[in-house]
């Protein structure tokens, strides 16, 4: 008998396993979830380049999001200076002002006609460091959306510029802020409050995903792992991956199941696939994928 | 399919059309379907996993990067599905039972690729075997894009490959009926 060849072997195989398929696409379709395109399924068949030129802008969006994003990250690198400065400036006028309250008397400014207040706010420049911050408070607000921001910079920005109380979501942070617009018998509160703002701001959490290098100044505790990836998507935060430990260390057992994120563009998720070992940072319990490993 | 005409049909399930779907439905339902079967090994599961696939595939072409290579991300995604399905299942994975040493079936199958039909030759492949030979013919990607997705070595991928087209060969020669 002839001997197929391999080409022929081929066909038989392929041919044998098509025939076993059955036909899932009226079930498929009937799971087949609308997708949020503004117009209904007739208007789409109808126009697709305007559906594709929607696709083209959403992703111009995105880019242009992304662009702000990263300009964002800048200005809140330039704000985090710019409290610290303003942090100091503030320590050092403090005792300044209360040796000048010293010098014009009581509550009630008998002697010069100043009230306490407004001695406060001109020992403390508040009207200047407003001007100084103002900027960047305006662009603090326009991006609070991102929960890091609100915890360090609206804060610090509004502390600072006005003296008064601070209209902030954080909570922790909001009694920190009243203390700054107390009296002088809180004076000392204030002083103290200022520099943990400054400090928060500072070590605040680590930027979303935009760019290899981590801007954040802390090293992430790191753990080396080998894994079989078995899924991998994309959320907000950037690509995560599920996968189970085929060899690890840093407590964690073979065949347990951990997710990964990983919020750089180098990988993509085909160069995640199958068995892979990773160095990986651990932060507040989310393991960070730092590099694959050969 | 080639990269561009899929790349089109991403682009039309982005818009929501679903004609983009049916498309690729059609060119891959079948290697889907295949690779998911020889990983379960039941037919109703393997449906409901590779329906699900193209459900998926419908809510999640957002996330296709465009550039790529299409079908390992597609058969990555099947596979990884399987696994899930099967760990929920808590199943085993069929190459685990088969590569144990009393598994081991490989004298056996010399015996009975002599006696019986193609179709039962190509079920007698080890787990392995089987699923390079679905992804290098149905799947038709490279020796290294199955050695990704599988994470093995290129080297060994291409043995299983040979280890298992010689084994549907020495039934052919021994003169057994080949379908197709």
């Amino acid at each position: 008998m002839k001997e197929f060849s391999e080409k022929e072997l081929e066909n038989a195989y392929r041919n044998i396993k098509m025939m076993e398929v059955p036909d899932m696409w009226e079930e498929i379709e009937r799971n087949l979830a609308p997708k949020q395109t503004g117009a209904s399924e007739a208007e789409q068949v109808e126009a697709p380049k305007a559906e594709r030129t929607k696709a083209l802008e959403a992703e111009q969006v995105e880019a242009s999001e992304a662009e702000r994003i990263v300009v964002f990250e800048k200005k809140r690198t330039h704000v985090r200076k710019y409290l610290c400065i303003a942090a100091m400036a503030l320590l050092l006028i403090l005792p300044v002002s209360y040796t000048m309250y010293g010098i014009y008397g009581g509550k009630d400014g008998s002697k010069s006609g100043l009230s306490r207040q407004e001695l406060y706010d001109t020992a403390a420049g508040g009207e200047n460091t407003g001007a100084l911050m103002s900027d960047e408070a305006s662009d603090a607000e326009t991006t609070a959306e991102s929960s890091e921001w609100n915890e360090a910079g609206e804060v610090g920005a509004e502390d600072l510029s006005s003296g008064m109380e601070a209209d902030t979501e954080n909570p922790e942070n909001s009694g920190s802020a009243k203390d700054t617009g107390r009296t002088d018998s809180d004076g000392g509160t204030a002083g103290e409050a200022i520099p943990e703002e400054a400090k928060q701001d500072t070590s605040g959490e680590d930027h979303q995903g935009f760019g290899e290098g981590s801007q954040s100044s802390e090293k992430l505790p790191e753990v080396q792992l080998e894994v079989q990836v078995t899924e991998a998507w994309s959320g907000a935060e950037g690509l995560w991956i599920r996968a189970e430990v085929v060899k690890g260390d840093g407590g964690y057992r073979i065949g347990e199941e951990v997710e990964i994120l990983y919020e750089g563009t180098a990988y993509t998720e085909e160069m995640l696939a199958g068995r892979r070992r990773l160095r990986l940072g651990k932060e507040e319990k989310v393991l960070k994928l730092l590099e694959i490993l050969p | 399919m080639e990269e561009k005409e899929f790349e089109a049909c991403v682009r039309q399930i982005q818009a929501g059309e679903k004609d983009g779907l049916k498309r690729i439905y059609q060119a891959y339902a079948g290697l889907i379907y295949t690779v998911v079967y020889d990983m379960v090994r039941q037919r109703e599961d393997a449906q409901d996993i590779a329906s699900d696939f193209f459900i998926r595939l419908w809510e999640k072409a957002d996330t296709y990067r465009f550039g790529g290579k299409h079908r390992a991300w597609l058969l990555t995604i099947a596979r990884n599905m399987a696994i899930d399905f099967l760990r929920k299942q808590k199943r085993e994975l069929p190459m685990e039972e088969l590569d144990t040493p009393k598994l081991q079936r490989e004298d056996i199958a010399d015996e009975v690729v002599e006696s019986i039909s193609f179709r039962e030759a190509m079920e007698q492949l080890k787990f392995n075997e089987r699923e390079v030979l679905n992804l290098k013919i149905l799947g038709q990607l490279t020796f290294r894009e199955i050695a990704g997705i599988l994470g093995k070595p290129q080297g060994t991928v291409s043995w299983l490959y040979r280890q298992g087209i010689e084994k549907l060969r020495r039934y052919q020669k021994n003169g057994q009926e080949v379908q197709g």
